[in-house]
């Protein structure tokens, strides 16, 4: 485990963050049982204000844990987190469990995928909104409803104040969310974490939810992590974008870069894999072979390589046996991936994209 | 709600009458004729027939069931001339080897099963979940494992060698106490304990492993929901976590199993009983079966059920009343 | 009797007689019964409300809409999971919707059921063997090769190790359960198989494997699929036909492609705009039609149009009129008062 970086800051432009969250060579680790479980294995990025990033993969490539390590949720657990988590100028790794914790639903919080489960069952929405209002600010119980139903009509709950007694269970599922979505603002959160927010939702309820946190964007200019599997999800709503695959970061850039020049065999495979509305119908699909890895053992060297069909392009065994590095394509367009310059440049216009 | 009440309560009065009924039925259908037993050796058949229709069981079953329905509601006369033995209101008949009238027996042994229950109900529920919750929190630490452990072997002792063990070192070998004998709660509230402390331990120990394995359980799948989560995610300590968000829907299958078990002792703690020889309800089962006292196993074995019945409904609507899911239709 | 192995013969014409299965009027209310001891009903789940189409052999008809409007319980209705409240299914000619328990062994041959979940549809305890072999057992079947042949040539067949036989399917992904569960509907070679979300739990990648894989089946085996899903991009690639579904009512039914380019019933637009694509410069260009508020519920639902709540076409006539499912052009059934008339895409 690379704990030097940590223990011997680096000189200081490097340590001084410039975004307004800033993740660095993150590692998170759990030891099991079954053996050591590399759910996040270096893993960069960063969001400033006003702007959405989006991060896409499998399941299971290690999408929730790393917003879960953002929040501190890991804390306390046998989770092994290394290097640097960086909030508005705060480092939050290294930061003790309370002070994390009066971060948490204040300065970032979060939106899960399944409202229904994620909500207390037994209490009301509005003593939820209530609870988490009056963590952070010293307010009496009435000025703390009040703005309950403040945040339930925000994000679009009709008479408010009426349905702010009602429990989880008698809320539909897009309202459900909407709760939830009420629930993480109240506090005016900078940084706001979306895991799945909207897999468990009907495509109808979706365009609403996604709707609603475009329009909440823009008035409180704050970070958002939006976190899917799908790709038509963050085209809509994301300003760059993170593919990951096995714990680590395989691809990043803008949504430009990846959805009209992707550098990647494993992104070429998610977007031609994937049944398109907006285009003519293809004959077949093209899957990618084979099934994620398990993240116990990954594959030597490029864990791609036992699905990926360009490995024999590059030279030697070196895309089994030497992990690729994230290098630069161009203006912060980076890919993990041993191809030339040229030939992903070249498979990409030839081969790919023409069967999309 | 008022309705649901009203709805229930008829259910359980109509439940009562089948659970009577059967009761009835199988405890009469018994072959052996009480009345023979009743009068001893060198009977004669026409001593015996007398004996069944002063015992009022030489008419028809169902005859007998109206009869003693009856009885309950207006008070029944047993007898003809001279010796007729009046018994009012709410009659459950006489007993067949006492003659004494079963209400009474049953008044009389009520109090010391209802005293030996709620006070170790009071402790299991107390250390049971106390430790379960520890135990949880602490999951896989030497505290869990020890506490597991030892839950684990309680679980399978029966409750009569954990009441003669206590019995011989704390009454017999050290002298720590005066052999328990029950006193009235009325009378000594002071007495009542201190005699009720070794049955108490005794009962509850039992239930307390039981119950220390069920919060356990329960309070690891409820701290892994997704709801623990969001709490945590608020920005609430960790206190508020466990205590309000936690416990509360870690509990709540708890009160159903809890309402059901001491229902089940109302009716009588038999083990318990016989072990401190308290004459409560257990005993006055156990003594009436040896005896083959019909009118008086019928009338424990009813209220009994009377109690587990009474109990489920109080526990629905407790449930009710804690997880606003559950509505009462 | 025939062996399961015989299969129909490739240069066999498609049908053009009767379809395979023909659902009329179909409906299924659920009682909602209030009571202890003496239940009365105060009301019923209209679950689904007079659902009629066909499907022909070797045919995907493809079944969408939001969740809870009636899709699975179409499914299970289809195969007798239960028993419809009132209409009629006619398979391979015959009415088939009240059939004694006894009558239905070879309608559960012909037609089998592939479900969403692939963790929860496969006994834990039993190993792959025997839950793929159950179908022959049940049926009492005996096979040319014997059971465990056939049960690893249709392994292979969905693309498993064969020596896979003894494993149990906690060792096996979601995408190879599915491929488990695939193998079990196919095991009796059914004429049609009901497919309910078969792909939703799973990841893209993994999902086009599926698709791919129930293609290729279909082609061999000339199966009529019934394919149910909310995710209208995988619908539109697997279906011939696509009917929508709202509220227990089927609102539009028609080729897939005229489905997707020229629909016409205001509840499909909606639908269909309301699918994020993966383009962001597209995204941003779109019209979109939000629906606002949600489903109303199945027990009460609106009078007349039943999407009139939600509808930005609905008028005083949608309240007042029911719509009928109308052929508005051929083969294209629409049931609104007000059809859109401009293309979408
Ligand atoms: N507490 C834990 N202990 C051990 N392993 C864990 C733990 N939490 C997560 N993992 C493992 O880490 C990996 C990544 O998990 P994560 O939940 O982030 O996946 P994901 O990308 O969000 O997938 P999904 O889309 O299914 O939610 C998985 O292999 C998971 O099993
Ligand atoms: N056994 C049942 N009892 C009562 N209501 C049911 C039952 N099964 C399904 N429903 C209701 O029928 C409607 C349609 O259900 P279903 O067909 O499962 O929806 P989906 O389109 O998501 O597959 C829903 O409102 C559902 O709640
Ligand atoms: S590094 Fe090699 S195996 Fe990995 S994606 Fe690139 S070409 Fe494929
Ligand atoms: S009938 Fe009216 S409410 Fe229904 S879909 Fe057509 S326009 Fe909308
Ligand atoms: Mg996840
Ligand atoms: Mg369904």
């Amino acid at each position: 485990m690379s704990t030097a970086a940590v223990a011997t800051p680096e000189p200081a432009p490097a340590t001084s963050p410039r975004a307004f969250l800033d993740v660095r060579d993150l590692h998170v680790h759990f030891p099991t049982e079954d053996g050591l479980v590399r759910a996040v294995d270096g893993l960069s990025f960063s969001v400033e204000r006003g702007k959405t990033l989006g991060i896409v993969g499998e399941s299971g490539s290690g999408k929730s844990v790393t917003s879960l390590s953002i929040l501190g949720l890991h804390k306390g657990t046998r989770a092994k987190i290394t290097g640097e988590i960086w909030l508005d100028g705060v480092e939050l790794v290294g930061m003790s469990n309370e002070d994390v914790r009066k971060l948490r639903g204040q300065q970032m919080a979060m939106v899960f995928q399944d409202p229904l489960s994620a909500l207390h069952p037994f209490y009301t929405v509005g003593d939820q909104i209530i609870e988490g209002y009056r963590v952070h600010n010293k307010v009496n119980k009435a000025t703390a409803r009040k703005r309950a139903i403040e945040m339930l009509e925000r994000v679009g709950i009709p008479t408010p104040n009426k349905r702010v007694d009602d429990y989880p269970h008698q809320f539909s599922g897009g309202m459900r969310q909407r709760a939830m979505i009420a629930l993480a603002l109240v506090c005016n959160p900078q940084l706001l974490i979306a895991d799945e927010p909207t897999t468990a939702l009907d495509v109808t309820v979706q365009a609403q939810i996604l709707d609603l946190m475009k329009d909440l964007q823009k008035e409180f200019n704050s970070a958002i992590i939006i976190i899917t599997h799908d790709l038509g999800v963050v085209a809509e709503v994301a300003d760059d974008l993170v593919v990951m695959y096995g714990g680590k970061c395989v691809e990043d850039g803008t949504v430009e870069d990846i959805f009209y020049s992707p550098r990647m065999p494993y992104t070429w495979g998610l977007l031609s894999s994937m049944p398109r509305l907006d285009r003519l119908r293809q004959e077949r699909l093209t899957p990618i072979p084979g099934t994620p890895p398990s993240l116990i053992n990954v594959p030597s060297g490029c864990a791609f390589h036992p699905r990926c069909s360009y490995k024999s392009l590059v030279p030697g065994e070196t895309c089994r046996t030497e992990v690729p590095q994230l290098a630069e394509i161009e203006g912060g367009h980076r890919t993990r991936c041993h191809l030339s310059k040229e030939d992903k440049e070249r498979i990409w216009t030839e081969e790919v994209k023409p069967k999309l | 709600m008022f309705r649901y009440i009203i709805r229930r309560l008829i259910g359980v009065l109509i439940l009562m009458v089948v659970i009577s009924f059967i009761t009835f039925l199988l405890f009469f259908a018994i072959p052996s004729n009480p009345a023979a037993l009743s009068c001893g050796k060198g009977c004669t058949p026409t001593v015996i027939k007398a004996t069944e229709h002063k015992m009022g069981i030489d008419e028809p079953i169902l005859v007998q069931y109206g009869k003693y329905m009856k009885g309950l509601v207006t008070g029944r006369t047993f007898g003809e001339g001279t010796a007729v033995n009046k018994c009012p209101a709410p009659c459950l008949g006489f007993s067949f080897k006492t003659d004494q009238p079963v209400l009474g027996m049953i008044t009389d042994a009520f109090p010391i099963t209802l005293s030996i229950s709620i006070g170790a109900f009071v402790l299991w529920i107390f250390f049971g979940i106390s430790t379960g919750v520890i135990s949880a929190l602490k999951k896989g630490t030497i505290i869990d494992r020890v506490t597991m452990f030892v839950t684990l072997a309680t679980v399978s002792l029966p409750s009569f060698f954990t009441g003669l063990m206590l019995l011989y070192f704390i009454v017999i070998k050290y002298g720590l106490m005066t052999f328990p004998s029950y006193v009235g709660f009325l009378d000594n509230p002071y007495d009542w304990a201190k005699n009720l402390l070794l049955p108490w331990i005794t009962l509850a120990f039992l239930f307390a492993a039981l119950y220390t394995r069920l919060t356990r359980a329960n309070m690891l799948e409820t701290m892994g929901e997704d709801y623990i989560r969001t709490a945590r995610a608020k920005g609430l300590s960790e206190r508020k976590v466990i205590f309000k968000h936690g416990l509360r829907a870690a509990l709540t299958p708890i009160v159903t199993i809890a309402g059901l078990d001491l229902g089940g002792l109302l009716g009588g703690a038999v083990i318990t009983e016989s072990v401190f020889n308290f004459n409560g309800l257990g005993r006055l089962v156990v003594r009436s079966s040896t005896d083959l006292d019909l009118p008086v196993l019928v009338g424990v074995t009813v209220l009994a059920a009377f109690f587990i019945v009474m109990l489920n409904f109080l526990v629905d609507l407790l449930y009710a009343a804690i997880d606003p899911r559950v509505r009462l239709v | 009797m025939t062996t399961p192995s015989s299969t129909a013969t490739p240069e066999a014409p498609k049908q053009t007689g009767d379809p395979l299965l023909r659902v009329e009027g179909l409906r299924k209310y659920f009682p909602i019964k209030r009571g202890i001891i003496f239940q009365k009903k105060v009301g019923d789940v209209k679950a689904v409300d007079g659902v009629s189409f066909t499907v022909s052999s070797g045919e995907t008809l493809g079944l969408v809409g939001e969740s809870g409007c009636g899709k699975s319980t179409t499914g299970r209705l289809l195969n007798r999971l239960l028993e419809p409240t009132d209409g009629k299914v006619f398979f391979d000619g015959k009415d088939v919707s009240h059939i004694s328990a006894s009558d239905m062994r070879p309608l559960r041959r012909d037609i089998q059921m592939i479900f969403q979940d692939p963790y929860s549809s496969l006994n834990p305890r039993h190993n792959i063997g025997t839950i793929v072999g159950a179908p022959f057992r049940i049926q009492n079947i005996k096979t040319e090769q014997g059971v465990k042949r056939s049960v690893q040539e249709l392994l292979e067949r969905v693309g498993l190790n064969p020596e896979h036989y003894n494993r149990y399917p906690h060792e096996f992904s979601g995408g190879q359960r599915q491929r488990i569960g695939i193998a079990r509907a196919l095991a009796l070679r059914p004429k049609m198989i009901i497919c309910d979300e078969p792909v939703s739990a799973l990841d893209v990648s993994i999902q086009a494997q599926v698709i791919n894989l129930l293609e290729d089946l279909q082609n061999e085996f000339n199966l009529a699929y019934i394919f149910i899903a909310h995710d209208l991009s995988v619908v539109r690639h697997i279906s011939d036909r696509v009917a929508v579904m709202y509220l227990g009512k089927i609102m539009e039914l028609t080729d897939r492609d005229r489905l997707y380019q020229e629909p016409v019933n205001p509840y499909t637009h909606s639908l269909l705009s309301a699918v994020p694509v993966p383009d962001p410069h597209k995204e941003g260009r779109r019209e979109r039609i939000i629906l606002t508020g949600d489903l109303p519920s199945p027990v009460n639902p609106p009078s007349g149009c039943v999407f009139r709540t939600r509808c930005y076409k609905a008028q005083q006539k949608c309240k007042e009129e029911m719509p009928q499912l109308l052929e508005v052009a051929p083969g294209h059934w629409s049931a609104c008062h007000f059809p859109e008339e401009k293309q979408l895409i």
